[in-house]
């Protein structure tokens, strides 16, 4: 279970971004987060990945973060969060080795794995992003508007897959303006105000 | 079924097209280019260098390529010293600004605001002065001579250089696949290894390439200003200074060949140096 209290985070001379939110994500459930461009969802999945540290409040969670981190954060845009100079195969196994079942079941193509990250297609990178976040000791996936820019097809495949992998277990953050997708997936609903 | 077969027919007429073999083949002309003067000069040995009162101003022929001077020496040998003159001062400069440029990036990058603001200066400074006139100035206040151009012109080279990889090093460190790395329990050395490196070597060898060109243009321009070389060596700045008396009296090939040649060797050296820039990259090298 990962547990948040009252986080708050800001950069300095500016107001808070993120203030005095405390959320709970538990094994097997999909949260959606929604809210207002600029009201902090980004900021507060990546406080709950660890990518930024709080100002105050504290984040506990029941795995160990050394190593992987069980907590991992999809961007919407993988392109960014891929190095350009690897290639498809390398970029996965920097993670981890995954086996044969999970990658059939996102449909990441062995074919892929000889090229470069601006050769395949934006879904299928997001495929590519995705599978490499789901190393074993991954508890939480935070996926911050990872099907905003696909096409329904896709995102419908990406969900159905992530619908499933929360079922055996994993407990998934998603962050999203689209009111009908979380309805959709998510058990319960967070929304976020914007701070004035 | 047509429509179905034309666009592999398309497909493989663009593998067989492939620009990265067009950038191989420039890129090995003009490292064909160098190694041809290189080698031309030491083959040449002390052709160029003694007087041959018996042959003195001829126009260029079979027996002498790029005709002679006034003392009767051999152009076409004078013009392959001078340009080996200018590929050692150039190797010499290229590399010692490369590893200045270098240095303080790292510093630049890793070592707090504080010495970044004191790189950012320095750039700033010297990218700020006419690059000629301090060329110029650092030269004769050391006097002259080889020693001399080498420092000025090491000096004055560095900046560029300096900020692409200061930039070059914070973007990557601040990327988000770095980030990711970091989420996958990387630390920072393999980072460092494996994300920094492999970015930061191309663009070295490119830059330090790009410099090459930069530096022999810079020693000839100080040498024809008579700031620079020895006027005894036959440097392409010299050759290019005493042509000027010639002329006016018709004595075209006097100034044409030697600065036709230091022309190729630039250009030998922007070959080499966008092809490496080409094939590092995994974007452009297939385009």
């Amino acid at each position: 279970m990962l547990e948040a209290k009252c986080l708050t985070f800001g950069y300095p001379r500016q107001p808070a971004i993120v203030d005095g939110v405390s959320l709970t994500l538990r094994p097997g459930e999909i949260t959606g987060l929604t809210g207002p461009s600029g009201c902090g969802k980004s900021t507060l999945g990546r406080l709950l990945a660890g990518v930024l540290k709080p100002q105050s409040g504290s984040i506990q969670l029941a795995e160990p973060r050394g190593g992987v981190n069980p907590v991992q954060y999809l961007h919407q845009s993988p392109i960014f969060a891929v190095n350009p100079r690897w290639r498809i195969g390398r970029i996965i196994e920097e993670a981890w080795a995954p086996d044969e079942a999970t990658r059939e079941a996102l449909g990441v193509s062995r074919d892929w794995y000889n090229r470069f990250p601006h050769e395949i297609s934006g879904g299928e990178l997001q495929r590519v992003a995705i599978l490499r976040a789901l190393a074993p000791e991954v508890r939480y996936l935070i996926a911050d508007e990872i099907t905003a820019m696909l096409d329904p097809i896709t995102q419908a495949d990406i969900w159905s897959f992530l619908m499933q992998r929360s079922c055996e277990g994993l407990s998934i953050l998603a962050i999203s303006h689209d009111r009908h997708l979380l309805q959709r997936i998510a058990s319960k609903e967070i929304t976020l105000t914007r701070l004035e | 079924m047509n429509h179905a077969v034309a666009p592999q027919a398309m497909n493989s007429l663009v593998i067989r097209s492939n620009n990265r073999i067009s950038t191989l083949m420039l890129t090995a002309l003009g490292l064909g280019g160098i190694l041809l003067v290189a080698l031309g000069s030491v083959l040449i040995g002390d052709r160029g260098i003694t007087m041959d009162f018996s042959a003195r101003m001829l126009a260029p022929s079979w027996q002498h390529w790029f005709g002679t001077d006034q003392f009767g020496h051999d152009m076409l040998a004078r013009t392959l010293h001078g340009l080996s003159l200018s590929l050692n001062v150039g190797l010499i400069t290229a590399a010692l600004s490369t590893a200045i440029a270098v240095v303080l990036a790292m510093l630049a990058a890793t070592g707090g605001r504080w010495a970044d603001a004191v790189v950012s200066f320095l750039i700033d400074t010297t990218l700020g002065l006419p690059h000629l006139m301090l060329l110029i100035l650092i030269a004769f206040a050391l006097g002259g001579g080889t020693t001399a151009v080498i420092i000025a012109v090491t000096l004055t080279h560095w900046p560029r250089l300096t900020r692409i990889l200061r930039a070059e090093i914070l973007q990557v460190r601040s990327a988000e696949y770095v980030q990711a790395s970091r989420q996958f329990g990387k630390s920072w050395w393999y980072i460092g290894r494996h994300h920094l490196l492999p970015h930061l070597l191309p663009q070295t060898l490119v830059g330090f390439t790009l410099l090459f060109p930069h530096a022999i243009l810079h020693e000839a321009a100080l040498t024809f200003l008579g700031f620079g070389l020895e006027p005894g060596k036959p440097a392409i700045g010299t050759l290019l200074a005493d042509s000027m008396r010639y002329l006016m009296a018709g004595n075209w090939w006097l100034g044409l060949f030697p600065g036709l040649g230091l022309l190729l060797l630039v250009l030998s050296f922007d070959a080499i140096g966008n092809g490496i820039r080409k094939l590092t990259d995994p974007r452009l090298s297939e385009v």
